[in-house]
């Protein structure tokens, strides 16, 4: 196992006025692992990925990806950027397909970048030129091989927005990963989903992390995922981290179960 | 210095009057994210109607110039209200739920119908008016240039001041305004708990119609002449001014059409009079470049 | 036939012939009369009982109706027919083109026709060029009408400063527009909607405004006449060549006839509609394209995915902005004269209107409302003063009617078929 992480979260902060969304975290993220941030409510989670994806500019801190070719500094890059250079891939937790584009057409939008290298800005496509068209096929081919993955296959051309919610949220996770990400953020994949749905979820989830080998951190609720899949766990309180290490650790953390469980009541003690 | 106190006298008049029907555009855009590009005409409306009103009681009913000015002023400010009322009913309310262009669409022909209407029904030349309030005070007297306050430009300021006042404790103080306030934060909900949002929306045209007017009267007096393209250029700088000040928020509509009123003002008195319309437009980019969300606004999340 | 509400249906119709009649009493009821002692009133009250009469029972007949037919009646309802036959809009689309490539041929076809072809023509192009920025890319755009001033400008300058021929003015202008495009469109992009739509409604006020004062440059009000109109190979469209070249009714032995250069102008503006067509429906297939119409679903989604929306939006703008000078350096050669006056904020209206109207992202939409609010105007030339009332009257009916627009459906740009089954 890779000992260089691949995320790296040093002393963040994010303050909104005198509100501390995020205070002091630092933790760490490996390749090839799956690493769960839970926590109640209004601990910080979306807040810290929004601040990991470029949405947020932290006050304070620190956030570095480590790639083969050395470290982008995520802090202070711009949301698509962070997207483009440093290969972060995200979900939302209201999910954000093209509503009125195709299934098929949500994940050629995705390898834009791409295309667009391979067509000279469209131009190459304007004027009819193979090379587009070439390379066209090929990002039909890996939406295929994604849709296939998760499932949609045979939606391929249907409206995006016509989708029932589960395979909606299973197509965002192929439009992210139709960018080559090297990190892939998922917020609260497993919402809505019933106790089938969330097992093939677990399903896809540790595929794409054995086959194609990137980091992946996860916001969730949804224990049966958590502890199901993940290799890595970070608890958020308050903005907070109060806890981290295996599930079976956090399990048995009492200030995770202080946490989420509250205190005992006196007549109890 | 004189030419100095002078300008900001006059812009401070000219600006009452664009916050008065910014007013209405921000209310609005407030409750339903609409720009009402119609609303310039309201005011134009406003103006035509005043001058009716008083021609009619002063020339056929012979009450004095005072008693005139009342009744034009009450009668603007219904039957102006109630064109507000009829435009936001026919031209609006089917489209509450439709694509967002749509209503925009619709209002931009409406300010075309209106306009029109005014053109076909009084004719196209300017109405010219004989000044009604003459004289002033003087302020102060320089060299060459003396700083005169008339008497005109006092009953704008002063009947601009009340008019704030009085809505703005309607909207803050009474029934109406908290249902008005919680419907422009989140419609469905208000609907819920019992607000009749349809008349709340109609009563938030209605308000804004009525500033309209009685600014339509103070441009009738200030200026002596109208006519049926007034609407547009003012309409465009009211909501100028309402951007300025930060959509949604009244003090801000206000304050927006101070400066806009200062900004047109200093610049025809110290630039050029050609490019003054110009000048509010610019002021406004640049506020947006810098300041989004306007002077007052307040910045809206998006939740990602 | 459900129960008809006679009292209630009675009820509203008086109710409605009153407030007619208020709303109509100031403006309709009194007439000022403005003569040269002073400002007089003149009395039409029969107009109120006209107006009151009209909206009481039109109220009437509507509430009845209402009763009576619950449910909009199938006629009006104009099925979406885009998705119910998408192969047909296909057929539609060729069958419209050849129309128009056959018109000036066909018999009925006089040159009025055709001339008021050219100027559907005209605003076809701007439809199509609006709908990039609007439809495709979803940005609010309100000064469209700056742009085709600057294309308009460019070319009447460039003409008849420089001697430059329309075929060469007319990339330059194109060039031009597309650069006042990216300069508009850098600083104020980022804003919302509805304050982009302020902003460049802004613009294309500034615009004419300039137009109008800077005399030295662009003649001010008095525009800029004797621009020279184009030519077909060298071939002029004159009656007499002038020296050097030849006419094109000498060339091909016709005789002269004034209708050769109308005809020649409209399959120039046609030729550069259908440009504009082809050029639409090829840029959504590809990368550019496809990202404008995802910026206009979801901007945050985008940014995610590692696209920058301000490149994105503005070769959006760019590209709009493009078309809109051609059309500009068009408007400017068939007239052969432009001034201030022709780019005023009504003309973006119209354009905007055309667009919506014929359902954002519709090719053919935009020309069927083109041909709605521009076509039919113009044969109602006669009723002159009516014009601009039905136009505002029109636009607020259709939308009332259909708010999406005409024709709303959006044809994806690349379908799986039946390659589904691997």
């Amino acid at each position: 196992m890779s000992h260089t992480p691949l995320l790296e979260v040093e002393h963040v902060t994010m303050r909104f006025g005198g509100l501390f969304a995020v205070n002091d975290l630092s933790f760490t993220a490996r390749p090839r692992q799956i690493t769960a941030i839970i926590g109640p409510n209004g601990a910080g989670k979306t807040t810290l990925f929004n601040c990991i994806t470029g949405f947020y500019k932290p006050q304070v801190g620190r956030i570095t990806l480590h790639q083969d070719q050395g470290p982008v500094y995520l802090e202070r890059l711009d949301d698509f950027d962070i997207a483009k250079k440093a290969r972060v891939g995200r979900t939302f937790q209201n999910i954000r397909l093209f509503a009125r584009m195709s299934v098929l057409e949500n994940l050629i939008v995705a390898q834009h970048n791409t295309l667009m290298r391979a067509s000279a800005f469209s131009l190459a496509g304007l004027l009819g030129l193979s090379r587009y068209s070439k390379a066209e096929k090929l990002g039909v081919d890996k939406a295929r091989y994604w849709l296939d993955k998760v499932g949609l296959l045979h939606l391929a051309d249907e409206d995006a927005g016509s989708l029932p919610y589960g395979s909606q949220r299973r197509l965002e996770i192929a439009r992210a990963m139709c960018t080559d990400p090297l990190l892939l953020c998922l917020d609260e994949p497993a919402a809505g989903l019933n106790p089938r749905e969330s097992l093939e979820l677990n399903t896809l989830l540790t595929g794409i992390r054995d086959e194609h080998g990137i980091g992946l951190l996860l916001i969730e609720h949804d224990m049966s995922v958590v502890m199901g899949i993940s290799d890595w766990v970070v608890v958020l309180d308050y903005g907070k981290k109060i806890a981290e290490g295996t599930p079976a650790a956090i399990r048995a953390d009492e200030a995770v179960i202080r946490a989420y469980l509250g205190e005992p009541d006196e007549a109890e003690a | 210095m004189e030419y100095f106190l002078q300008q900001l006298i006059n812009g401070l008049t000219l600006g009452a009057i664009y916050g008065l029907i910014a007013i209405g555009y921000t209310m609005v855009y407030g409750i339903i994210r609409m720009i009402n590009f119609a609303h310039g005409e309201i005011y134009m409306l406003g103006a035509f109607i005043s001058l009716i009103a008083f021609l009619t009681a002063t020339t056929i009913g012979g009450t004095s110039v005072a008693l005139g000015l009342i009744l034009a002023l009450m009668s603007t400010m219904i039957l102006t209200a109630l064109w507000g009322w009829a435009v936001e009913r026919v031209a609006y309310r089917p489209l509450r739920n439709a694509p967002k262009l749509a209503p925009l669409i619709s209002a931009i022909g409406m300010s075309i119908v209106l306009q029109n209407f005014s053109q076909l029904t009084q004719g196209a030349r300017v109405k010219p008016l004989p000044p009604l309030f003459k004289g002033g005070i003087e302020i102060l007297r320089g060299d060459s240039f003396t700083v005169s306050l008339s008497y005109l430009q006092m009953v704008i300021i002063a009947l601009t001041v009340a008019l704030m006042a009085v809505f703005t404790w309607i909207i803050t103080r009474t029934s109406l305004g908290r249902a008005q306030r919680a419907t422009e934060q989140d419609m469905k909900m208000a609907a819920l708990l019992g607000v009749n949002t349809d008349r709340i929306i109609s009563a938030t045209f209605v308000m804004g119609a009525t500033l309209a007017a009685v600014a339509g009267l103070m441009v009738t007096l200030y200026y002596g002449v109208i006519d049926f393209y007034i609407g547009f250029l003012a309409g465009i700088k009211a909501f100028t001014a309402a951007v300025l000040g930060g959509i949604g928020s009244l003090p801000g509509a206000m304050l927006g059409g101070l400066l806009i009123g200062l900004i047109e003002a200093f610049w025809s008195g110290y630039f050029s009079i050609e490019y003054k319309d110009v000048a509010a437009f610019s002021i406004l980019v640049l506020v947006l470049l810098f300041r989004p969300t306007g002077l007052l606004g307040r910045p809206e999340v998006e939740k990602i | 036939m459900a129960a008809v509400n006679f009292p209630r249906a009675l009820r509203d119709g008086v109710l409605g012939a009153v407030v007619a009649a208020a709303l109509a009493l100031p403006m309709m009821g009194f007439r000022l009369v403005d003569s040269s002692q002073a400002l007089t009133l003149g009395f039409r009250f029969d107009w109120v009982l006209w107006a009151a009469l009209v909206v009481g029972i039109g109220r009437f007949v509507l509430s009845l109706s209402r009763d009576a037919l619950p449910g909009r009646l199938p006629v009006l309802a104009l099925p979406n027919w885009g998705e119910r036959f998408p192969k047909a809009r296909l057929y539609v689309g060729w069958g419209l083109a050849g129309f128009a490539i056959a018109l000036p041929f066909l018999p009925f076809a006089d040159r009025s026709l055709v001339d008021k072809a050219t100027l559907v023509l005209i605003y076809v192009m701007l439809g199509w060029g609006l709908n990039i920025v609007v439809g495709l890319a979803g940005l609010l755009d309100l000064g469209f009408v700056a742009f085709y001033a600057v294309g308009a400008y460019s070319y009447a300058l460039l003409a008849t400063k420089l001697d430059l021929s329309f075929w060469l003015c007319l990339p330059l202008a194109g060039l031009f527009a597309a650069g006042f495009g990216v300069a508009l469109g850098f600083p104020v992009l980022r804003l919302r909607g509805d304050y982009l739509a302020i902003v460049t409604l802004g613009f294309g006020e500034i615009i004419r405004v300039i137009l109008q004062n800077w005399q030295d440059f662009t003649n001010g009000p008095a525009g800029i006449s004797a621009i020279p109109r184009p030519t077909l190979f060298g071939l002029t469209f004159t009656a007499n060549a002038p020296a050097g070249k030849t006419t094109f009714a000498d060339y091909f032995g016709l005789d002269f006839s004034g209708d050769h250069r109308v005809i020649f102008l409209y399959f120039v503006i046609l030729a550069l509609a259908l440009f504009t067509n082809l050029f639409t429906l090829r840029i959504r297939r590809l990368p550019i394209g496809r990202a404008w119409e995802a910026l206009r679903e979801d901007e945050i989604a985008c940014r995610s995915l590692g696209l920058n929306p301000t490149t994105i939006k503005l070769s959006a703008f760019a590209t709009g902005a493009m078309f809109a000078g051609f059309a500009g350096s068009f408007f400017a050669t068939r007239q052969g004269f432009i001034s201030p006056e022709s780019f005023t904020f009504i003309e973006s209206a119209v354009i905007l209107a055309i667009v919506v109207l014929g359902g954002m992202g519709s090719q053919i939409g935009v020309v069927l409302a083109a041909l709605l609010l521009v076509g039919l105007p113009e044969w109602f030339r006669e009723l002159q003063q009516y014009r601009m009332l039905a136009f505002g009257g029109a636009m607020v009916l259709i939308m009332l009617w259909k708010p999406s627009g005409l024709l709303s459906h959006r044809a994806p740009t690349i379908r799986l078929g039946k390659e589904k089954a691997a």
